[in-house]
């Protein structure tokens, strides 16, 4: 009974939980990073002199080459901290969901 | 099996003209890099053999657009991110550091945060809903025809200008590299193309981008590690050496040096972002590991390759600085640089490591344009047979075969049209081809496929709507652009002032689908919103028998 399946788990507080907890870990995490790219272009444009700021008095280096490094280290963290936790306990948490649903 | 034997036949024509390769070469005025076309001949040798191997596995349509989902998370992590590293990037966004210094940065970061939309938002959901093309994710609570008709138009629009454009792109570097014909080199790149993917499907297309993902991640390393080497691993000593030296001087190190305002730069990181993470070829790559987990794995592999390989592409873009510029021996006898910018990185390798080093990187740039182009027919090729010909005219019923007979023709069929056409373009400028593929995968294929999978309200007739006028504001702006419509038209001034029309028909797409959707009191409609939650089910669950 494909259907009666389906129902318990809609209408299982859990599945709604895990939803809402998951979506909303997408959106903020995707829509960062979206963000600081876009200010990195604004920011570019508006006030170039921001990011053209040297990283330190002997240097050349414009802060904005190492704070796009920073924004890439945290694209990576964001992505092996959120592979983990869909593969770890949210995948565990689904097993369940389901069990519960078939039994 | 008919097809090994057509596929013995074929690979003995190949060899049978790969003489004459030399030969051209031989005429051309500038010296032949005999170097380059052996290791270029010893790369397309192991493809054949490749492909021979995949041939055998290939004969299931999941097979042939999956590859069997048997590929390993490190194996569809190199091939990812080897879709990312196209001649585009590795010569094209060297290129732009070699130029303008500090603004090839809105490349390359917008290349790694296309994939961080990519992981997040879609994939997930994606293999959940789909089995080989992102169109089974868009169609799954929508009417069928109507969507994947759009979807397979949004495919086709974005993949055959952009294979346009490499094509284009891969007879003019090649004829520079290796100083042979550009009508032979793009018939090459074609041919090798059709026998690729109409043979060895995705698992031949895959492994040609691992090998060639491999070879170029290499090649990109030891040039970024000399550069450094010679700067004491200092940046800071490398960003004044390359100050010192460009004409530019510290405006190099100055963003906002290639814009003329914030709009037009918007609209261009737009189209990176949102066009880059709605290329269909890419998309395809995760149905071919075997369960969600190693997608997931395969997607942080492919994000830290990716943002690996951006980060050397700066460091090689200002070595080309420094090392490159004013050497006699690359410059014409206009002193422009020979093949342009684009080849910095080229001429790079000749610097560090004499005739051997850059007849490897040239060889592997050729690779690259390979691999891409065949993962791009591919695509363009799975449109065609799955989701026109096996749902939209057949209705579901075309058996596997008779799918993998029209997969195999359509590659035949797009490789030989796109080779007639890039001849036919080949004094063009074909700036404007990729720009449009990037910026109709931002307005159309990634907003359809975004609301579909996380928007309860969406109905088909809203996506159809939405989609239309995504295609048709891209296309519109694109032509009443500067690059069009007045490079190419030869008028006075542009209607439309920026190069990328993203920042209009994306915001336009999805304001269409959202009004043609709320609109829509048809019962199909409702059919279609109350179908959501069992969607949703199915996307975060995946399938609940077995």
């Amino acid at each position: 009974m494909q259907s009666n399946i389906e129902e318990k788990i809609l209408s299982n507080p859990k599945y709604r939980a895990l939803v809402a907890k998951q979506s909303k870990l997408r959106w903020c995490c995707a829509g960062g990073i979206l963000l600081a790219y876009f200010i990195f272009v604004i920011v570019a444009f508006s006030h170039p002199d921001i990011l053209a700021a040297k990283v330190s008095e002997n240097s050349i280096v414009p802060i904005g080459i190492p704070l796009s490094f920073l924004v890439f280290v945290i694209q990576l963290a964001l992505t092996i901290v959120y592979a983990r936790l869909e593969s770890g306990s949210f995948a565990s948490i689904k097993k369940e969901i389901i069990a519960e649903a078939k039994a | 099996m008919s097809y090994q034997k057509a596929f013995k036949g074929l690979l003995a024509t190949a060899t049978a003209f790969l003489p004459s390769l030399v030969l051209a070469a031989d005429v051309v005025e500038r010296e032949p890099n005999i170097k380059a076309i052996i290791m270029f001949l010893a790369f397309v040798a192991s493809t054949l053999f490749i492909t021979y191997w995949a041939s055998k596995r290939t004969k299931s349509a999941n097979e042939f657009y999956a590859a069997g989902n048997k590929i390993t998370a490190l194996q569809n992590g190199l091939a990812v991110s080897g879709d990312y590293m196209s001649a585009a990037t590795f010569l094209g966004f060297t290129a732009a550091a070699f130029l303008v210094g500090f603004d090839a940065l809105f490349y390359t970061l917008g290349a790694t945060v296309a994939w961080v939309i990519v992981f997040f938002l879609v994939a997930e959901r994606l293999r959940n809903l789909g089995r080989y093309t992102f169109t089974d994710a868009a169609a799954y609570r929508l009417d069928r025809v109507p969507i994947r008709t759009l979807a397979a138009v949004g495919t086709l629009v974005v993949v055959i200008p952009y294979l346009l454009a490499q094509l284009v792109g891969a007879g003019a570097l090649v004829q520079s590299l290796f100083t042979i014909d550009y009508t032979l080199a793009v018939c090459i790149v074609g041919a090798l193309m059709m026998l690729y993917v109409t043979f060895g499907g995705m698992l031949a297309t895959t492994w040609v981008q691992i090998v060639k993902a491999v070879l170029l991640l290499a090649g990109g390393s030891i040039m970024a590690i000399y550069v450094m080497y010679k700067f004491g691993f200092s940046f800071d000593a490398l960003a004044k050496a390359s100050v010192d030296i460009h004409a530019k001087g510290e405006a190099i190190m100055h963003p906002g040096g290639k814009f003329d305002d914030v709009w037009g730069a918007l609209s261009l990181g737009m189209a990176l972002v949102f066009g880059t993470a709605g290329l269909p070829h890419i998309l395809m790559r995760f149905f071919t590991v075997p369960d969600g987990k190693v997608a997931r794995k395969s997607a942080v592999y492919a994000m830290g390759f990716i943002g690996y390989f951006m980060t050397i592409v700066i460091i090689i873009g200002l070595g080309a600085i420094v090392f490159v510029t004013g050497r006699p021996e690359f410059l014409d006898t206009d002193g422009d640089l020979i093949g342009g910018a684009n080849l910095a990185a080229v001429h790079l390798s000749a610097v560090i490591g004499g005739d051997y080093f850059l007849g490897f990187i040239s060889a592997v740039a050729f690779a690259t344009i390979l691999a891409v182009v065949s993962g791009l027919s591919l695509s363009a090729a799975s449109a065609v047979s799955h989701d026109l010909y096996a749902t939209v005219f057949r209705n579901g019923e075309a058996t596997e075969k008779e799918e993998i007979f029209v997969s195999r023709i359509t590659v035949i069929c797009i490789g030989v049209v796109t080779v007639l056409l890039a001849i036919a373009f080949e004094k063009e400028s074909v700036a404007f081809l990729a720009i449009l593929a990037l910026a109709i995968a931002a307005s159309v294929n990634l907003p359809v496929l975004l609301l579909s999978m996380y928007w309860k309200g969406i109905t088909t007739r809203g996506a159809v709507f939405g989609g239309a006028i995504g295609l048709v504001s891209a296309i519109v702006f694109i032509v009443i652009s500067p690059t069009v419509w007045v490079k190419m038209l030869g008028f006075d001034e542009a209607l439309f002032p920026y190069g990328y029309p993203t920042i209009v028909s994306m915001p336009l797409c999805f304001i269409a689908v959202y009004i043609f959707s709320v609109t829509d009191k048809s019962a199909r409609a409702d059919k279609e919103r109350a179908a959501y939650e069992a969607q949703v089910l199915r996307s975060e669950l995946g399938s609940l028998e077995d």
